[in-house]
């Protein structure tokens, strides 16, 4: 048993030894090879993908068999990097990849794969090619990270990734925070302050608004909701906050897809903070539609949201939602005139989750057989609308698996959306590009240092969105919130909200 | 001649380790341990960055390595009783350092109340390491050879820093021990206050460096809290014990001859011997130190923990064998009988004579019970439940971390569901725990080889028991067995988890209807008569109608007959109730001898009374995956 111990050790005693090789140039020379006359099989397939120039080495795994791996990697500027490797894991030195991205940005930039095979030759794959995005993703990466399928939630964590590195760091881990349920974390025009989550725990079901350096702790449940707010969008002003709040049950399938989740009721309404004040009004909140996931127009004057008519759970697989918008003026407080913006019984499915890229021109969504919650359903596939024309399409980057919980960076050029596509049970965050004319390319899987580390990682990514900075708040500051909040507020029901039915609890 | 050698010559010290040892390998059992905790323990980077992330960590996770020994008894036993020489050691020459060089017993105490502590299965092994790096540090400082106030100064706050890194709050007994010392032994009381006032401030400093938050989480800090909260008082009191010694020791002697009231209680020095008198010591001692590990070893977990091991490993006769003799039980246990009975053939002919969740349905997830989850979700594989033992296993995976047995369970699952890359992620995590290595390139290959299922007569079995279509809904047990053996009316398992759901919660009427299932698939139920149970159900149920209806009922037994020595038995049972009409204890004392092992006990006197249970409520929602 104890002998393994040393595999780890020669392993970075090798991964050294071939960084240092790489540095200086003396990884070994290739004189003779025989042509493989295909592409290597390698795992993240970082093969035909358009990729920021500020991403974190794309280490790779060599699906080849061999007994020593040599890789070239080189952009049309002449910098070359060459990694060395006993082994099929393949790991490309920082500061050099940084460089040549920074050089080849809006080109090129080819992998050459050699394996040598044996004891004996080596072998040339046909050379990898991707390509460097003009435009940045932004910095970071924030996300929750979970184990699948469990009610009993023990270790959750809102996480912040440094995408031009591997840096990984908690903005807050429940393990802090009394195992409260942590969840729902948004940011306003993708800047990382102020930002919000939820948390449930026996202190409480609470929203936490942090700003600066001081988190203001929120009880959202008024006589109109007795249920506390759930998935959320600030308003671009930051000024307001729309939620949703729900009655949501699981149930469980014998076949296929394990859990499921069934939304019996939901309304949506407006946290006013400055007011600190709950609003509504008839058209987000009508008691015979569920409406849920808002999100806001990058101008402000529309709600985005999905409504659809409630139906018994029994027919949970005919519920499908439909795509509606309603007009909002942030400084009356009037509300505008509710739109269909794409109807259910239109396009037979059901849309969920979207998303308006921060230039305003298209909206990113999903659809799928039925039903409000998309990343159980195998069926949910991510669809474009351009705002301008109103015509929508089915991406290419969809999978056989479900893919859903999308994001845009801020300069509408990347999203970000979390698929099972890997294994069908894990969510793994992927990064596609979007050019100006809308056509958004081969997704990428966030690069890791470990070329295997997506092999044996158990948790599933949740909720990926992409901020400029990295949150900077304490996350003693924010566990405190959960535990001890200091002066809690809750929040008042605006007077002109009429309660006239039961709420979702 | 040092003590420690003079223990050794004189057989002492041997005797007594090797008694230890085999107290350790044959009674306590470390492979029970390591089946309690199922050390979590993988290799790479990843795994030890978080531990080197906190004070206290690195032992933890030299614990978690050196715990895998325990899936080898004998090894487990041996670094147990490796970890107990050293302390012994370090014992002897703390008590030395104290002044009782004098007392050749006192170092033996601490490797009892070790030994204590290994017996009760939920001891973290990492507290031994924590313990033994304290003990080090506070000999290392004693016999550093620095006499300037400032040097030992530097001396204490080099060892401090390492100390609380390694140990965490352990290290608070290396602090007071240093400051006993120069206060009490080397005279200098202003620099042991001073080591003694660190206590407070490393508890702090602690506290913050875990970002802890919750004022009632301080306490989590000291060494044996945290298991006090999960495995109750005598770890605690142990433990306790163990940590309260040593101040006496090293600063005892210094005590007692400032309080001339106590010198009565210096030790006596033994007279010298021959070495066979002193094996004859050892042995007086060692048995006498055995005496309070024997009196607080925890039979009654061990007894369980041998009854899960051995459902783990499907050692289903052991498991019935060893259910018989239970004197305390828990869900486990009794899922883990079931479970048994249903191998050997014997559920519905032994249940009632077994322990039984009374009122309750025979499978229940329950998110307090972990391990019962993870028995679950072993019981609805077997079923072919597979979607709902994947519900479980995970459940249990979030619960109780990242154990093997879970992971291998998902492997299974996630091949059956077809879902081959999913398989591969958990082999790939179980990979990182070196103890599997077989069993994960075993199922690596059938992966490789594309259809995992061929040449697996178990993955093949519980396969063809799966459900076909999909039955969405939240299941109480009765839906889902009912649903199991429509979809798969030779799915013995199901049928008969289904009739002891029946006889569970007070319904025999439906015991009767199920006894035509048995015709219908006679070359998968091969019962030569009713089975017991099923006959006592029909046997109460004719008597209720009797008693409704006034007429003998007619009940469609297809063919079969209720054996004449249960018409007589249920007599038997009836007579006797009769006879106690008015006292009910009695009653139940007396049937209890005679008919303790029947439905007829069970469905009479069970407390609460069975009734038909309900769907129950919904679990908790988490949907934010």
């Amino acid at each position: 048993m104890t002998g393994r111990h040393s595999v780890p050790v020669l392993l970075g005693l090798s991964a050294l030894a071939v960084a240092l090789n790489a540095l200086c140039g003396c990884a070994p020379s290739i004189d003779a090879y025989e042509a493989a006359g295909r592409p290597p099989s390698i795992d993240p397939a970082y093969t035909g993908a358009v990729i920021p120039a500020n991403i974190a080495p794309l280490n790779f795994t060599v699906r080849e068999p061999g007994s020593e791996y040599l890789v070239e990697v080189y952009g049309s500027s002449g910098d070359h990097i060459r990694i060395a490797s006993s082994g099929p894991g393949i790991r490309i030195p920082i500061s050099p990849w940084r460089e040549l991205l920074e050089k080849s940005r809006g080109t090129e930039i080819h992998f050459d794969v050699y394996v040598r095979q044996g004891e004996g030759q080596w072998v040339r794959f046909d050379r990898i090619t991707n390509t460097i995005a003009p435009d940045d993703v932004d910095g970071y990466l924030a996300y929750r990270l979970l184990k699948p399928l469990y009610n009993k939630y023990v270790n959750i964590g809102i996480y912040q990734r440094d995408l031009h590195s591997f840096e990984e760091t908690a903005i807050l881990e429940n393990n802090r925070a009394d195992r409260a349920c942590l969840n729902c974390h948004t940011f306003p025009n993708n800047r990382p302050d102020p930002f919000l989550l939820h948390t449930r725990s026996r202190h409480g079901l609470t929203m936490l608004v942090a700003r600066r350096d001081t988190v203001s702790t929120v009880a959202t449940q008024t006589e109109f909701n007795s249920s506390p707010a759930a998935y959320s969008s600030w308003h671009p002003s930051e000024r307001l906050v729309a939620f949703s709040v729900n009655k949501v049950s699981l149930f469980f399938h014998t076949v296929g897809e394990t859990r499921d989740v069934f939304d019996a009721a939901s309304d949506l309404a407006l946290y006013l903070i400055d007011s600190n004040t709950l609003t509504t009004t008839a058209g987000i909140s009508s008691p015979d539609r569920a409406e849920v996931w808002p999100t806001w127009s990058p101008d402000g004057h529309y709600l985005y949201f999905s409504s659809a008519p409630v139906l018994p759970i029994e027919r949970f697989d005919e519920v499908r939602y439909s795509l509606m918008r309603i007009g909002y003026d942030v400084d009356s407080g009037e509300w505008g005139k509710l739109e269909m913006v794409l109807s259910a019984e239109d396009t037979g499915l059901s849309i969920t989750q979207p998303r308006i890229s921060p230039d305003g021109r298209f909206l990113l969504f999903c659809m799928a057989d039925y039903g409000s919650f998309p990343v159980y359903l195998s069926s949910s596939d991510l669809y474009l609308m351009d705002l301008v024309s109103g015509e929508y399409r089915r991406l290419g980057i969809n999978s056989e698996q479900a893919d859903s919980w999308h994001s845009w960076s801020s300069n509408s050029r990347w999203i970000v959306f979390s698929s099972k596509r890997r294994n069908g049970l894990m969510a793994r965050p992927y990064l596609s590009y979007v050019d100006v004319r809308g056509k958004v390319h081969k997704p990428l899987l966030l690069p890791q240092q470990d070329p295997a580390f997506y092999d044996s990682f158990i948790r599933t990514y949740n909720v990926p969105e992409l901020i400029a900075g990295p949150v900077q708040i304490d996350s003693r500051a924010l566990a405190r919130a959960v535990v001890a909040p200091e002066r809690p507020l809750t929040a008042r029901l605006d007077p002109r909200v009429r309660v006239t039915a039961p709420s979702p609890k | 001649m040092s003590p420690v050698s003079t223990d050794i010559r004189r057989g002492r010290a041997p005797l007594f380790f090797i008694l230890y040892y085999l107290y350790v390998w044959l009674h306590v059992r470390p492979d029970l341990v390591y089946h309690a905790q199922q050390p979590v323990f993988f290799e790479g980077k990843a795994f030890l960055v978080d531990f080197l992330a906190r004070p206290g960590g690195l032992t933890e996770y030299v614990g978690a390595f050196l715990l895998q020994l325990h899936y080898y008894p004998w090894a487990g036993a041996l670094f147990v009783t490796a970890g107990a020489w050293l302390v012994y050691r370090l014992t002897r020459a703390l008590t030395g350092v104290g002044g009782w060089r004098s007392s050749p017993g006192w170092p033996f105490i601490p490797p009892v109340l070790l030994l204590v502590l290994h017996s009760r299965y939920s001891y973290a092994l990492h507290l031994d390491l924590a313990l033994l790096g304290a003990l080090l540090g506070a000999l290392a400082y004693m016999r550093v050879p620095l006499r300037r106030v400032a040097a030992r100064w530097c001396a204490f706050l080099v060892l401090s820093v390492l100390l609380w890194y390694t140990v965490a709050a352990t290290y608070l007994l290396f602090a007071v021990l240093c400051g006993i010392y120069e206060a009490a032994n080397a005279r200098r009381r202003l620099l042991g206050l001073s080591y003694l006032a660190c206590v407070p401030l490393a508890v702090l400093a602690h506290g913050a460096a875990l970002q802890i938050v919750q004022a009632d989480a301080w306490l989590l800090q000291f060494p044996y809290y945290d298991l006090y909260q999960s495995s109750g008082p005598v770890l605690l009191v142990t433990g306790a014990l163990l940590y309260i010694f040593y101040p006496l020791a090293v600063g005892g002697e210094a005590i007692r001859q400032r309080l001339p009231g106590l010198s009565l209680l210096r030790p006596v020095a033994p007279r010298r011997g021959s070495d066979a008198a002193s094996a004859v010591w050892a042995l007086g001692f060692a048995l006498l130190a055995v005496v309070p590990a024997f009196l607080l070893f925890d039979s009654d977990a061990r007894a369980l923990l041998e009854l899960d091991r051995g459902a783990r490993h499907a050692a289903w006769e052991r498991v019935v064998e060893k259910g018989a003799d239970l004197r305390e039980y828990d869900v486990l246990a009794v899922y883990n009988i079931q479970q048994a009975l249903y191998h050997v053939g014997e559920l519905p002919e032994r249940m009632f004579a077994f322990p039984v969740i009374a009122n309750a349905p025979v499978i229940s997830p329950n998110t307090l019970e972990p391990g019962s989850l993870a028995a679950l979700s072993h019981i609805l594989y077997e079923l072919g439940s597979v979607n709902q033992a994947e519900h479980m296993a995970h459940e249990a995976l979030e619960i109780l971390g990242d154990r093997p047995s879970l992971l291998q369970r998902l492997v299974l699952i996630n091949i059956l569901k077809g879902r081959a890359p999913a398989a591969r992620v958990f082999l790939g995590r179980l990979e990182k725990s070196s103890l599997y290595d077989k069993w994960v390139e075993h199922y690596r290959r059938a992966l490789d080889s594309g259809s995992p299922l061929s040449g697996n007569a178990e993955l093949s079995r519980i396969s063809s028991l799966m459900p076909r279509s999909d039955s969405p809904g939240y299941l109480p047990a009765e839906v889902l067995l009912r649903l199991l053996l429509v979809q798969n009316p030779k799915n013995r398992m199901a049928f008969e988890y289904l009739m002891a759901h029946y006889l569970l919660t007070g319904q025999p009427e439906k015991i009767a209807e199920g006894i035509g299932h048995l015709n219908d698939y006679p070359e998968h139920y091969e019962y030569p008569t009713i089975p017991t149970h099923y006959e006592e159900a029909i046997l109460l149920h004719m008597a209720g109608l009797r008693s409704q209806g006034g007429e003998d009922p007619q009940l469609p037994l297809h063919g079969r007959k209720i054996r004449p020595e249960s018409l007589q038995r249920f007599e038997d049972f009836r007579r006797i109730l009769r006879a106690h009409r008015d006292d009910r204890d009695a009653a139940r004392r007396e049937l209890a001898q005679s008919h303790g092992d029947t439905y007829w006990f069970y469905f009479a006197f069970s407390d609460p009374p069975p009734v038909q249970a309900s769907a129950g409520p919904p679990p908790p929602v988490n949907p934010q995956q």
